[in-house]
């Protein structure tokens, strides 16, 4: 935002590196960002507003796309898996809804700063402005989603327990999980605009290596084929306190050392590089 | 009491278009305006600006003269913020408004009133602010009803005095500005610069670059002509658009040819 800073001291970058102003720099850049939520809700949601500008429906086109899939492919996938279980469709419901979020992270990371190039160009904004608007907007769609799949868990009689709780952890998680990524594709995908066309190819290969339609113990002995997936980790994160059971043993350490693990590497990343963005878009 | 400070500024923009390399050599090859330089990493650097100094205090209006590419519109957008300098320091102390495009952010879609705050949160107004000004951007916009419809409806004339009626109701310390707009026929036009007058007037320090020399007269006490990058004068707004505006026999001397570095 460009009246929020009352001095703008800007040396030059081509050698500084990892040198501590740097770390300086990006750290101030994320405080302010993050405390700029008036720009990033607007930006997030005018975002929204303009994607489904006129129709009729408007969002709710994903929303029913999202219960046309989950009602024909459970219907389809519940004979093809032998998978007869009443929860059958309530585990799809719930792992579907949070595939799609984690999905558009993937998908529209490596946009999160080239999907500003006007703005960025034209206004000084902290770069972190625009990865909490990706995560805002993506927020806001999960629950706009959300109330179809608590319907559908209802009806087949699947009722929050105390494992329920988890949820907030669950989603805390999955949004670090989305700023993380938006941070490191964003920066990476302006640089290479190669990248966007990679993760979209990169999400519709995940998806059937995600536990999504089926569960992962149909795979046995085979479970090492998407074991390696850290996706699928996050997806239990949600998932299981959406169905009220508890998360699988793995489920949490793994969220958390890869939650460090990309912080790092995002913050690291960002401290580098954070004033060649503009220069790339 | 120095508001902005600029110490040895260079700026170099990559390209990283295929078929940069090609076009390196041929640039590089026929040493067009000396400004292209490669960089060590392959590819190709335009250098924008290059050993920029200059220095404004409390109650500059300091215009910016120079040829298409000369690096005026740059230097607006480092003092911004917008680019961190390659090389050098910026210091620009206070609160600091650009307005390079005065209608970024507006929406089609959207009505002028949405249109208003959609703006005002852009140049850093909250809510109630935007809310205790609305009364006079609307009179100002002399819109009336019209502001209930979408932009879409609108015509030229009509987005430019929303856009300008906005974007002239904040009150920065430093106010830069990338050609002045007239808004509207003759009678709005007088209308609009008073107002842009009025808000220049409260900015401790204006930048504002323009091809118009009149405007330049009347509104700077300073000036600066930038010629491929480099400051080719600054001195008061007569002297340097005399110099600017005097037939110039041999043109501007080449500038030399420029080796930039250190791309990332």
């Amino acid at each position: 935002m460009q009246t929020a800073h009352d001095l703008l001291h800007l040396t030059g970058t081509a050698d500084r590196g990892w040198s501590r102003r740097s770390w300086r720099l990006a750290w101030a850049d994320l405080r302010e960002g993050v405390s700029g939520w008036e720009v990033w809700t607007m930006l997030g949601w005018n975002e929204i507003r303009r994607r489904y500008r006129r129709s009729a429906l408007g969002p709710f086109w994903i929303t029913l796309s999202m219960v046309t899939f989950i009602g024909f492919v459970s219907l389809l996938y519940a004979r093809l898996l032998n998978a007869s279980h009443p929860d059958y469709i309530p585990y799809v419901a719930a792992s579907y809804l949070t595939w799609t979020m984690i999905a558009a992270f993937l998908n529209e990371g490596p946009l999160t700063f080239v999907g500003w190039t006007g703005y960025l160009q034209q206004m000084r904004f902290a770069k972190s402005t625009f990865v909490m608007a990706v995560v805002w907007r993506n927020l806001m769609m999960f629950l706009h989603h959300l109330p179809v799949v608590l319907v559908v868990l209802l009806w087949f009689g699947v009722y929050p327990t105390a494992w329920t709780l988890l949820l907030i952890p669950g989603m805390l998680a999955l949004l670090a999980l989305g700023a993380f990524l938006a941070l490191i594709l964003g920066m990476v995908g302006a640089r290479f605009r190669d990248l966007a066309s990679f993760t979209q190819s990169l999400v519709t290969m995940l998806f059937f290596f995600t536990p999504i339609l089926y569960r992962r113990e149909v795979l046995g002995e085979y479970s090492y084929l998407i074991d390696w997936n850290p996706f699928g980790y996050f997806l239990d994160a949600v998932r299981a306190p959406l169905m009220g059971q508890p998360p699988e043993a793995l489920t949490w350490p793994v969220v958390i050392a890869v939650l460090l693990l990309l912080g790092t590497c995002a913050f690291a990343m960002f401290a580098r590089y954070r004033p060649r963005i503009t220069y790339w878009l | 009491m120095t508001v902005i400070s600029v110490r040895d500024l260079a700026i170099d923009f990559p390209i990283y278009q295929i078929g940069a390399r090609s076009l390196k050599l041929r640039l590089v090859g026929s040493g067009s305006r000396g400004r292209i330089g490669s960089g060590s990493h392959r590819h190709l650097l335009v250098r924008a600006l290059r050993d920029v100094s200059c220095e404004f205090h409390d109650g500059d209006r300091v215009g910016l003269v120079g040829s298409n590419g000369a690096g005026k519109s740059t230097l607006l957008a480092v003092l911004a913020g917008i680019y961190e300098p390659t090389r050098g320091e910026v210091l620009v102390k206070g609160k600091v408004s650009a307005l390079l495009d005065i209608s970024l952010g507006m929406d089609n879609d959207s009505n002028g009133y949405e249109n208003i705050f959609v703006r005002g949160r852009l140049l850093g107004m909250s809510r109630a602010e935007i809310q205790s000004r609305l009364q006079d951007i609307v009179d100002f916009t002399e819109l009336g009803d019209h502001l209930e419809l979408p932009l879409r409806t609108y015509s030229a004339g009509m987005r430019l005095r929303l856009a300008f009626g906005i974007s002239t109701c904040i009150e920065p310390d430093v106010l830069l500005i990338d050609e002045v707009i007239g808004a509207g026929d003759r009678r709005f036009a007088e209308k609009a610069r008073a107002r842009f007058t009025a808000m220049a007037n409260k900015a401790k320090v204006l930048v504002v670059a323009s091809h118009n020399s009149d405007i330049l007269s009347a509104l700077c006490n300073k000036a600066l002509w930038l010629e491929g990058g480099q400051i080719r004068m600054s001195g008061s707004t007569e002297e340097v658009l005399k110099a600017y505006q005097a037939p110039s026999p041999a043109a501007a001397p080449a500038a030399d040819p420029a080796t930039a570095t250190r791309p990332t």
